[in-house]
């Protein structure tokens, strides 16, 4: 689990992971990896692996900036 | 604080029970005995849906039907990797009987200045392009075949080895920079900085990141075990497939779904669409097994919906089992490299891991963390990587990355005991610190008779007989947004509501048996209405979270409908409430014996038609490890394997199977029992049968079907006896955990060490088939 965890604020309100426990929707860190070597990142927007940009789908990643980018509205969540 | 001080039960029965005192909320309910005082937990009760199970009652998602309902099939991408020039529904749309077809399409955002085409990119085969929805599916079938979809082919890379080469074509289109010594690029995980097909490492967890100094500790050591191993990926194969039913109306949308976590479908509806989660309704009443991958409205919800929004009418859409192998996720598969360190007296100094796998488009093919925590060691360090290829998306699948890792660990270990001279399970009593596997290798070992365990190859004949175990460990984790509410009516009913499903493991059952035990109740007068967000929200069905994260609130909750109740028995009787109990659907008195009344002529008491209590998950007793809901503690097991081997043909038959398992307080024997069976028999078929084909000049998967990818049939199912070994550790109301994980990690590699022990040649690779053995052997080339 990396240091730097992304701020809620900055991740694309279509992040999901897909962590090993379950426990992926319920908080208010849908994106929330927990563990990132067995994680799957999943875009719900493309319903995939890849964004709607084509490009990889992770935290780090699905940040402001990128094209598909959709920021998550505090009551969204 | 409003807390009170009681004392639970603590320890393992048999072995070191004892008591512990904990500080818990005063609103808790008093404290359980231990299972044998009790009059209906921890008792082998059938399931409560069983005969709507057996008769055909049982509706599941595949089985609705709407007035007006069309049934949809997905179209889907035919080349691995490919820009869409066009799409041409035209023939398709003209077929007589098809209402609606919705093509994915990329939403070109206002000011945003990159165009990424009219089409998604294609980057597997299976891809979904669209979908289209008819009168009966096979209209629908006929006219996904008169689409053209116009492919701009691109290169692409199937294989794990071939995408971590320097020139392998890339998945994702990012310049290649990689350092030329396997793949390592020395940046963060999620690719945020990593190039070309390998993203990587992972080298912590929620357990903290690298212990100690490997280089030391492998100095330290007398002997040192170094080894790759292989695993494959497995699909997911459940009896129903993933799948919705759609109708999405005026006021509403409705699904039906065949998921691990109505919840998360609900959310994901509600974030996809834009509509508030109130506009949502997600139903789940029976399910069809899933393994990991159905914890969400994946690609075939958002279509369904699309087509009923479309059409104004309900969409069936349902995978077939084609779909369910190239698209809906799988377990990737993994290289990995295990270096472990040890002195002369088996004391571990180090151990180093270093993997790769592909969960294809995606990232999350790690192996777990069983390396970092089964047995302790001073030095440790992995690096687990990711690699990117034209494959369908990996999910979490039945104890993700731990099953794999577990498979090379713990031949690993076997390794380090055979080259100390020890005895497999004599060694892990010494390395393994674990107090309840230690009982689980006790009783385990008696039951499966370990001692008539041989040196390995030494047995005669053709048909050689080994013997082997495996361990495992999975962290107790709590969802702690899990909601139950628990009412009384006033006709005497009883009922549960909750969003949390029952995906086929008893979930209904146990409810229903924490109520009925709380109440003093039977299990046939509780009503279980679970699988419905319109419902309290309850855990997804995933890593082992449902038993320990709602059996406490639903005790909890049934615990203040009940002295609700007693309040007005009380106030009839002219009593303290504190001094009623109720027992064998009675009402009673501690002081006065002579005071009776029936359960059902008490709820008449009630000024309203009910008494409904809504009870959420709160913290464990002395909290968590971590505070988002990591308990202390694990759910260990360990397993024992018996095999023949025809050293003639390769066969390998497993023969027997003890599985000795702890889960906290046991709710139902039975179904704990069946669901260790069910993973097991999954354990078996991972290690020797299912297999993941892919064509890699194609990208296709050659065994896309339940005929050519093997799962064992009865014939090769063995005998398996389950041990359950009881602990309690004062952690909730209920001290109850799951099973679903912890049943299925530790079977391959038992029966790998069972298969080198009756051969004498080690294989490192699994699945091990005939021909594996054979090749070991040097009977074939």
């Amino acid at each position: 689990m990396g240091e730097n965890k992304p701020s809620k604020l900055g991740i694309c309100k279509f992040l999901r992971a897909r962590n090993p426990y379950g426990m992926m929707e319920g908080g208010d860190q849908p994106w929330l990896l927990l563990d990132d070597a067995n994680t799957i990142c999943w875009c719900i927007s493309s319903a995939g692996g890849a964004g709607p940009d084509s490009g990889l789908v992770s935290p780090m990643n699905c940040t402001k900036g990128r094209s598909c980018y959709v920021p998550a509205d505090a009551d969204d969540l | 604080m409003d807390t009170r001080k009681e004392k639970f039960p603590y320890g393992i029965p048999g072995h070191n029970l004892s008591e512990i005192e904990r500080e818990i909320p005063i609103e808790e309910p008093p404290v359980w005995p231990i299972n044998d005082k009790l009059k209906i937990i921890g008792k082998r009760v059938n399931r409560i849906d069983a005969v709507d199970k057996v008769t055909g009652k049982a509706k599941y998602t595949s089985d609705m039907k709407l007035p007006g309902m069309l049934y949809a099939k997905m179209l889907r991408s035919k080349v691995p990797h490919a820009a869409i020039k066009s799409i041409d529904i035209s023939e398709a749309k003209s077929l007589a009987g098809v209402h609606a077809i919705y093509l994915i399409e990329n939403t070109q955002k206002e000011g945003e200045e990159k165009n990424n085409g009219k089409f998604p990119m294609v980057k597997y085969v299976g891809q979904p392009l669209g979908g289209v929805a008819a009168d009966s599916l096979e209209i629908a079938k006929d006219a996904i075949s008169l689409i053209k979809v116009n492919y701009e082919e691109k290169p692409f890379v199937i294989d794990l080895e071939a995408a971590m080469e320097m020139d392998a074509p890339i998945v994702f289109d990012v310049p290649i920079t990689r350092q030329a010594d396997g793949g390592d690029v020395g940046e963060v995980h999620d690719g945020s900085k990593g190039q070309g097909n390998v993203r990587g490492p992972s080298t912590s967890s929620f357990f903290g990141g690298p212990r100690g100094d490997l280089e030391q500790g492998f100095n330290e050591a007398d002997i040192i075990v170094e080894k790759t191993y292989r695993t494959q990926v497995q699909t997911h194969m459940p009896l129903e497939t993933h799948g919705v039913v759609v109708d999405w109306r005026p006021d509403m949308m409705m699904v039906y779904a065949s998921t691990q976590n109505t919840n998360a479908v609900r959310n994901e509806m509600a974030s996809i669409f834009g509509l508030p989660k109130s506009k949502v309704r997600v139903v789940c009443d029976f399910m069809g097994g899933g393994f990991g991958a159905k914890h969400s409205a994946g690609s075939f919800g958002p279509m369904a919906a699309n087509l009923s929004k479309k059409t104004g009418r309900p969409v069936w859409l349902m995978m077939d089992r084609q779909e369910e192998h190239i698209a809906e996720g799988n377990r990737p598969n993994s290289i990995q490299y295990l270096k472990i360190g040890a002195k002369k007296n088996g004391t571990l100094t180090a151990i180093q891991q270093r993997s790769h796998g592909t969960a294809g488009v995606g990232l999350g093919a790690g192996v777990g963390r069983i390396a970092q925590v089964l047995y302790p060691c001073p030095n440790f360090a992995t690096e687990q990587y990711d690699v990117l290829t034209n494959a369908g998306p990996g999910a979490a699948w039945r104890a993700p990355g731990n099953v794999q890792g577990a498979f090379g660990l713990e031949q690993a270990i076997d390794e380090m005991a055979e080259k100390l001279n020890m005895d497999p399970l004599k060694y892990r009593d010494l390395i393994d610190k674990s107090e309840v596997r230690k009982i689980e290798r006790q009783r385990g070992a008696k039951l499966f008779n370990w001692s008539r365990r041989q040196p390995a190859g030494s047995g005669k004949g053709l048909v050689k007989k080994g013997l082997g175990v495996g361990q495992s460990t999975w962290p107790r984790f709590v969802t702690l947004d899990s909601s139950v509410e628990v009412k009384i009516h006033n006709d005497g009913g009883v009922e549960i509501r909750s969003s949390v499903q029952d995906i086929g493991t008893g979930t209904k059952t146990i409810l229903a048996q924490v109520v009925a035990e709380e109440l003093g109740l039977q299990v046939n007068d509780i009503t279980v209405n679970i699988g419905d967000t319109f419902f309290p929200v309850g855990p997804g069905s995933g890593g082992s979270v449902v038993t320990g994260s709602i059996t406490p609130p639903t005790r909890n909750a049934a615990f203040e409908a009940k002295t609700a109740l007693l309040k007005l028995v009380a106030k009839k009787w002219e009593t303290d409430s504190s001094e009623l109990f109720i027992e064998n659907g009675q009402v009673g008195s501690k002081k006065d014996a002579n005071l009776k009344m029936p359960f059902k002529e008490a709820t008449k008491l009630m000024r309203t038609s009910q008494i409904s209590k809504i009870a959420s998950r709160s913290d464990d007793y002395g909290g968590f490890q971590q505070p988002w809901g990591l308990a202390y503690g694990d759910l260990g097991s360990v397993q024992f394997a018996e095999v023949s081997v025809n050293t003639d043909t390769g066969f390998v038959k497993v023969d027997k199977i003890v599985a000795a398992h702890s889960c906290g307080r046991p709710l139902n024997i039975g179904q704990l029992e069946s669901q260790i069976n069910g993973g097991v028999i999954q354990g078996i078929s991972y290690a020797l049968y299912e297999n993941r084909i892919m064509d890699t000049g194609t990208g296709h998967m050659m065994n896309a079907n339940v005929d050519q990818y093997k799962v064992p049939y009865s014939m090769e199912i063995p005998e398996i006896e389950t041990l359950i070994v009881e602990e309690y550790s004062a952690l909730s109301s209920t001290d109850a955990y799951g099973i679903g994980e912890p049943a299925n990690i530790a079977t391959a590699a038992a029966v790998a060490n069972a298969v080198y022990n009756a051969i004498g040649v080690r294989l490192h690779e699994i699945p091990i088939t005939p021909s594996s053995i054979l090749k070991a052997l040097n009977k074939v080339s």
